[in-house]
């Protein structure tokens, strides 16, 4: 059954329709949220809420067929909000980190467990995130996220150049203090170990 | 650190988060959860809201056969539940209830209507800030729902019902009425009851509204054209004689 059907079965009352709806909202939430925040319990927290949202509204949408980049567009309202209420603060930066651990001799394996990514990510500003993590987690086209987030798709590009350029610059701020080399650029595995996976 | 080291890094991160997934449990009960909120939204607005011991008994009429949607609907009723203003005659400010007002300035619009009417029963209709369709009656009992649910029921059977709803909730009176929808090309309809006796009520925009005793119990709803003619008919015994005797309050 495509998508269109499901929302509409979905708004007739259908509840193997909503469970599906509500799904897909709160699977794509929690991954957006995930990818930029790094913190599983807002991640659930976006996810959740994003579901409940969208079924509150499903009645609202005129297109069925528009479901998903409605949806995303639920979505990133979500992780706008959520990123507000944790406030920029709640990221200690690395080089902070480093100097406030210097002496200790677990020095190195502590750095190395943390997640440089999340702190750069803090850096961007929200619709460069949201840019960010419909490329990276949805996989979508310039095109695609420029319908999400109601913009042109030169802006799309453009949004996502000024991304990389500020993820550089943390990035190689981070290494002329030592702390984030080249073996640490990548994704801590299992950094959302705590999250329910499914097999 | 180069362009292409900061691309694998993002595009590892991204597949580590498409393998995050709700569980059945978080999915239903963000489900449950929407749809309590949704009826919250309109409870919530109401004053004495007194609900399903004596008030709102949805009594599904099953029909014969199932009809597009489209051919079904009254078209004032339709054009409400396509998103155009509701039927019916505009409530004035002074005879607009509290808590519609305080839906509409939610909403931002001011459109509420008296749908139907008998007497001091009415029906009235207006549009929530979600975008459901909400329906008062009478003063005790109020619902909100998208469209689409409606719009389903009718596509389904040629009547939904709404009630009985007593006069005064919460006491011993033994005065209501019954609310419900109906197909289009039904013009009135019909309580029988086993006495020979019946009540008719004309089916405005789509809509009725049947002042009843909540002693007797109707055996059968008959949906009659404009000049007469049976269209539909369901058998009501069982059914109202279970929900009236579920309501039913014993005299002191």
């Amino acid at each position: 059954m495509d998508v269109a059907r499901r929302v509409r079965s979905a708004r007739s009352g259908d509840r193997a329709a909503q469970e599906w709806v509500a799904r897909r909202v709160y699977e794509t939430g929690m991954r957006l949220a995930a990818f930029s925040l790094g913190d599983r319990d807002l991640a659930q927290d976006v996810g959740q809420e994003a579901a409940i949202r969208a079924m509150r509204s499903l009645g609202r949408l005129r297109d069925p067929q528009r479901f998903d980049a409605w949806s995303y567009r639920i979505c990133v309202g979500e992780l706008r909000r959520a990123a507000k209420r944790r406030g920029r603060h709640a990221w200690q930066p690395l080089d902070q980190a480093a100097a406030e651990h210097r002496d200790e001799p677990r020095h190195a394996e502590l750095l190395a467990e943390r997640d440089w990514l999340v702190p750069a990510l803090a850096k961007l500003t929200e619709r460069q995130r949201a840019v960010v993590a419909l490329r990276y987690v949805q996989g979508l086209g310039d095109a695609e996220i420029a319908t999400v987030i109601q913009a042109r798709r030169g802006t799309v590009r453009s949004l996502l150049s000024r991304a990389m350029a500020t993820l550089r610059e943390e990035a190689e701020g981070l290494e002329r203090t030592g702390v984030a080399g080249q073996d640490q650029v990548k994704t801590r595995p299992g950094f959302m170990s705590g999250m329910e996976v499914p097999q | 650190m180069n362009e292409s080291t900061i691309e694998r890094a993002l595009v590892q991160r991204g597949a580590s988060a498409r393998d995050l997934s709700p569980t059945p449990a978080q999915v239903s009960a963000a489900v449950t959860s929407a749809r309590r909120e949704r009826r919250r939204s309109a409870g919530s607005l109401r004053r004495g809201w007194r609900a399903p011991a004596l008030g709102l008994a949805a009594l599904l009429v099953a029909g014969t056969g199932a009809l597009a949607a489209t051919n079904v609907l009254n078209p004032d009723l339709g054009s409400f539940l396509g998103g155009g203003s509701p039927p019916g005659r505009p409530l004035t400010a002074a005879e607009t209830p509290g808590w519609i007002k305080q839906a509409q300035r939610a909403a931002g619009h001011a459109d509420a209507a008296l749908v139907a009417s008998a007497g001091s029963h009415r029906l009235i209709a207006y549009r929530d800030s979600a975008g459901n369709v909400c329906f008062d009656y009478d003063e005790s009992v109020a619902e909100c729902d998208p469209p689409a649910y409606l719009v389903g029921q009718l596509a389904k059977q040629p009547f939904v019902l709404r009630g009985p709803i007593r006069d005064h909730p919460g006491t011993a009176d033994t005065h209501g009425s019954l609310f419900g929808f109906v197909r289009d090309g039904i013009a009135t309809v019909r309580l029988d009851y086993p006495d020979g006796r019946s009540l008719r009520a004309p089916a405005a925009n789509g809509t009725f509204v049947v002042p009843i005793a909540l002693g007797d119990h109707p055996t059968q709803l008959v949906g009659l054209t404009a000049d007469g003619k049976e269209t539909s008919s369901h058998d009501l015994s069982q059914l109202v004689a279970d929900e009236l005797a579920a309501i039913r309050v014993t005299q002191p």
